[in-house]
């Protein structure tokens, strides 16, 4: 829907629990559907959405895999998705309002440290 | 195939998805399915439940979609595509409604002869359900002990049996079922091979018409044959008419046998019990309920629930509920569809009229929707909600029906479309606000209210003068 008379609004990003766990999910290397629902122990029909919503707002960005690397897994190819800096940016001030969410889902750069 | 299996199966779930692919807009459709047929392809554990989320997907893509009010119309724009989604959402109802067995035996009158005086009998608790629940000797104890009350009772329990080579459906029952339920039988006149032995069996099998169009070909000189049940020989001794048999359990023929037969099953072999009540005892009202308790044989009572197989008059009901839907209807939606002041732009009288025979023909079709969809819902389900599912039916298409009428355009009848806010709360003392729809040919605006005001109590139209018709050609 289209608004005729825009107010300024505040741009600070709050994200939901949810979503915050699933930008978690894919900041620690769950890439696609199914891995984020697998970790978070989240319904597809809450996954999705989110991630479109994530998508949207251009926090991830998502990518389909080349046919030849699915071929030679003998599978479809997949669809992944990954932060984008604004994404980064926002899921590091999501750790603040969520300390627990890192311990959670531990990313790759935490389990090395 | 179980329903397990059925679950399990990968077609089904294709066809979940491509379901849900509907409600997606058109650009992103296909690479939305293919998104979601390789995630399924990973999926192991419960893949319908995976399945089903894929519509919440959908239905977010479509409130969320650029494309103007795509999610709102599902293609129905056009009043002529509209009017004919209906048509054939209303043909399918019906058609199923004639087809499902439960929903057709509930429009079709009762084949059973005065069926007022038929009653169910059940064990006290078990009844209305498709298994058996009265032991056959507490059906001999009914039937030594209610004379007084019932001039007949009969007894019947399905089971599967071979007879010749097929495998049918077969109620085992006692001798006077067909006279307790008055259902006439055809007895064809036996064919030249069909005669009837001397030493004929003395159990008789009644075939249902279907069942004797399919494994018997038809054959005009099926009755007085002698055919093997389960072993044993039984003559066949007639068919009943189409769509008599409305009791539980699908049966394909009736084993009738007489009371010694009867008297050597296990006593607690249980199966269903039908009594035709005695004219000179109270007439239960249709659709009635009723407790009968009867001195058993060891001591205490038997306790039964009889129900009446006589229909309460359905035609009442429904207008009776079509008339409460009407009255809630004022209760939760306005009913007034807008202001649509008179100018010199204003439609003429025949387009004014074109739009009330719109309204009416939606309001029309919708009753064999709701109908007929709430019958065929129960009979899917099994489940007895005609009255509240009608009513909760109507009332929802009828505000259907409002609120569609109310964002179209008055002229060419299309949905309105580029819904634009307007102002804010804030705004209320100086000007309206709310929302303003166009009509995509150019023939108005409408403005929709968020509150209504004193200066704007209800959405109003505004007719555009030809001179705007550049812009939208």
């Amino acid at each position: 829907m289209l608004h005729r008379y825009n107010l300024p609004v505040a741009l600070e990003a709050k994200l939901s629990h949810t979503a915050a766990i699933i930008l978690q999910a894919i900041h620690a290397g769950h890439g696609y559907g199914f891995s984020v629902m697998e970790m978070t122990g989240l319904p597809s029909g809450t996954v999705y959405p989110a991630m479109r919503r994530l998508e949207r707002d251009s926090l991830i960005r998502s990518s389909w895999e080349s046919q030849s690397i699915a071929d030679a897994g003998q599978r479809p190819p997949r669809k992944y998705y990954k932060l984008t800096r604004s994404g980064k940016a926002t899921l590091e001030a999501s750790h603040k309002r969520y300390p627990l969410l890192a311990r959670l889902i531990p990313s790759p750069e935490a389990e090395n440290a | 195939m179980t329903p397990a299996h059925w679950l399990g199966s990968a077609p089904l779930h294709l066809a979940i998805l491509r379901t849900a692919a509907w409600l997606v807009p058109g650009p992103q459709r296909s690479e939305w399915f293919a998104e979601w047929r390789a995630e399924l392809w990973y999926v192991e554990r419960s893949p319908a439940v995976f399945c089903l989320g894929a519509f919440r997907d959908a239905f977010w893509l479509r409130r969320n979609s650029p494309t103007p009010n795509a999610c709102h119309t599902f293609g129905l724009e056009s009043p002529s595509r509209c009017i004919l989604f209906l048509a054939v959402l209303a043909a399918v109802s019906m058609f199923l409604a004639f087809r499902l067995p439960l929903a057709r035996d509930m429009i079709l009158p009762s084949p059973y002869g005065d069926a007022r005086n038929l009653a169910m009998i059940s064990a006290e608790g078990r009844s209305g359900g498709q298994i058996p629940t009265v032991p056959i000797e507490q059906f001999q104890s009914l039937a030594n002990r209610m004379q007084h009350r019932f001039t007949g009772l009969a007894f019947y329990r399905p089971m599967q049996t071979r007879v010749q080579t097929a495998e049918l459906s077969v109620g085992l029952a006692s001798a006077n079922l067909f006279d307790v339920l008055q259902i006439p039988v055809s007895s064809l006149a036996p064919g030249p091979g069909g005669r009837q032995p001397a030493g004929q069996p003395a159990t008789r099998l009644i075939l249902s018409r279907a069942a004797w169009r399919k494994y018997f070909d038809a054959d005009p000189g099926i009755v007085g044959r002698v055919l093997e049940v389960g072993g044993q020989p039984a003559v066949v001794a007639g068919v009943i008419p189409a769509n008599s048999w409305r009791l539980p359990g699908r049966m394909d023929a009736w084993l009738l046998q007489d009371e010694a037969h009867l008297a050597a099953l296990p006593p607690r072999t249980e199966g269903f019990v039908l009594g035709r009540i005695r004219t000179s005892v109270t007439q239960p009202q249709p659709d009635a309920r009723w407790r009968l308790s009867v001195p058993a044989e060891q001591g205490g009572y038997d306790r039964f629930e009889c129900s009446s197989l006589a229909y309460g008059n359905a035609g009442m009901a429904y207008l009776s509920t079509i008339f409460v839907s009407l009255l809630l209807l004022s209760i939760t939606t306005p009913l007034a569809l807008g202001e649509y002041p008179a100018n010199r732009h204003s439609p003429t009288g025949a387009i004014g009229l074109r739009r009330w025979i719109f309204l009416a023909i939606k309001l029309v079709l919708i009753l064999p929707i709701a109908c007929c969809g709430t019958l065929d819902l129960a009979a899917i389900t099994s489940m007895n909600f005609q009255p509240h599912g009608l009513l909760v039916g109507l009332i929802l298409a009828w505000r259907w029906a409002l609120i569609d009428q109310r964002q179209r355009c008055p002229v060419c009848l299309r949905l309105l479309s580029n819904p634009t806010r307007i102002g804010g709360p804030s705004h209320m003392f100086l000007e309206w606000y709310g929302t303003e729809l166009i009509c995509a040919r150019g023939h108005g605006l409408l403005y929709v209210p968020e509150i209504p005001t004193s200066c704007c109590s209800m959405q109003r139209w505004q007719y555009l003068d030809p001179s705007w018709g550049s812009l939208f050609s």
